[in-house]
Formats: C-alpha cells, sequence, structure tokens
C-alpha cells in the first residue's frame, strides 16, 4: 500500500467572505455578474474571525423491541446553525464611508448568500474556478461592541445569523 | 450637509425582488421599490422572482378604431 503523505494548507489569513445579494446556481455561482456585483460585498478584511457554519444531525435511538437484544442509533433531524458575525466599523465616519462599508451593507434583515473562500491569501480578489462553500443566512440586529483586548480592542459590530438553506459545499465560481 | 440614514428598503435585481440596505441599494444604483420590506404579519417578505414582461391589457378599443376608420370613407362615399 502507497502511504499518501498530504499536502496541507496553512490556514493564517487564507479565508475570503462574500456577501452576494443573489445566486442563480449556486452549483456554479457567476463571477462576473454575482460574485462581482455591484451589490456584493467583500467582506474579508473587515471580519475578524471566519464566519463559520455548521450542519448537525441528531442521534438518538427509537424504543427497543421485546425481540431484539441490541439497539442501534438512528439518523434524526438536521439542523444549520452559521456563527455570528463580528466585524469592524468605525464610529465616526458616515455610512458611505469605505470604512463603514460593512456596517451599512449588512443591515438587519438581508438577506445573503455568504460565499466562503479557503486556502487562499484573503485579501486577493476571487477568480474563476476558485472552490467556495455557500451559506444562504438572513441578518438579526448590529449590536455595537468591541473586539479584542483593553489597550488593543477595536469597535466592531457583533450580528446574529440564521441559517436559511443547507450549505452548498465546494462549488466552483464559473467566469 | 445632512448624512444619508440607513433603512430596509425592496429593490429589483437581475432576476429577483428582495431586501436591501438603502445605502448599499443607492451606492449600487439598484432600483428601489414603492413596495415593503415585511409583509402584514410582520414578518420580512422573502425574495420574490420576477422578470415576467408585464402582459398589455386586452382591448378591443385598436379594433374597433380600426374598422370606423375603414367604415368612414364607405359611409362618405354613400352620402
Amino acid at each position: 500500500m502507497t502511504i499518501l503523505l498530504p499536502e496541507t494548507v496553512n490556514s493564517l489569513g487564507k479565508v475570503s467572505v462574500v456577501m452576494v445579494s443573489t445566486i442563480a446556481n449556486t452549483a456554479a455561482p457567476s463571477l462576473g455578474t454575482e460574485i462581482n456585483a455591484t451589490t456584493s460585498v467583500n467582506v474579508s478584511c473587515f471580519l475578524y474571525e471566519a464566519a463559520a457554519g455548521t450542519m448537525t444531525t441528531n442521534k438518538g435511538q427509537a424504543p427497543k423491541k421485546l425481540c431484539t437484544v441490541s439497539q442501534f442509533q438512528e439518523r434524526g433531524i438536521a439542523s444549520v446553525d452559521v456563527g455570528d458575525l463580528s466585524y469592524s466599523h468605525h464610529p465616526q465616519r458616515a455610512l458611505t464611508d469605505a470604512a463603514n462599508k460593512a456596517k451599512s451593507s449588512l443591515l438587519d434583515g438581508t438577506r445573503w448568500y455568504m460565499v466562503v473562500r479557503s486556502g487562499k491569501a484573503g485579501d486577493t480578489a476571487l477568480v474563476a474556478a476558485d472552490r467556495v462553500d455557500i451559506w444562504l443566512v438572513e441578518l438579526l440586529n448590529q449590536n455595537r461592541t468591541t473586539m479584542g483586548d483593553g489597550e488593543f480592542a477595536q469597535f466592531s459590530i457583533l450580528q446574529g445569523v440564521i441559517a436559511k438553506a443547507n450549505p452548498i459545499y465546494e462549488s466552483i465560481l464559473a467566469a | 450637509m445632512s448624512e444619508p440614514t440607513n433603512s430596509l428598503v425592496r429593490v429589483r435585481l437581475d432576476t429577483v425582488d428582495t431586501n436591501m440596505s438603502r445605502v448599499l441599494a443607492e451606492e449600487a444604483g439598484v432600483e428601489i421599490l414603492d413596495e415593503p420590506t415585511h409583509n402584514d404579519d410582520g414578518r420580512l417578505r422573502e425574495p420574490t422572482p420576477h422578470g415576467r414582461p408585464a402582459k398589455s391589457q386586452t382591448t378591443v378599443a385598436k379594433a374597433a378604431a380600426a374598422k370606423q376608420a375603414a367604415a368612414e370613407p364607405a359611409q362618405r362615399s354613400t352620402k
């Protein structure tokens, strides 16, 4: 048997997140008309942490029948959860200022396709053939807070997220 | 100079009408619709597809006018 030595990728600074208003085909989002649309927002350099989503399937046991001596687990319902977003803003700049692009766009009640690219430098633009994960989300209240500790803390916004659909993993961006 | 205030608005994108931040909609230059962002029960409106062209109203007015115009010379000639 061949011993595989898989290549690994350091994750530091290698996540991009683009909030996209609409995607017609989530299996192959269009880079030109959807990802790079004027209504899309690349929030990679606003976010403090990678937007983490999870899909969890309950597992449990059905009642045991009299005739059986073994009991196995069964698959229950699946639930999708996306962690809160935490991103920077400038409290003293106008909403139209570039420093407040995330705050002015990610309004409470807006719905987005959250497109996450991992494994490439986060400060580089997405390109055709990139593999992305897609989470359909609806955003909740924007709570003003700070991120970081003590003298290094920065003004930030903490915002809850509702997952609206199962995630789409490893879509490949079309040109 | 007053600064723009933000609010949720209904906008028309290529294939759907959806809710969006007013500031982003104005920056992006998308059409802001004069429609509510919430349903009557208070819940947010879901994105709705659009794109079907408005169907022209069925009317017999044009046909009647053409028929009338065709008939008028004939009426004149009989006088």
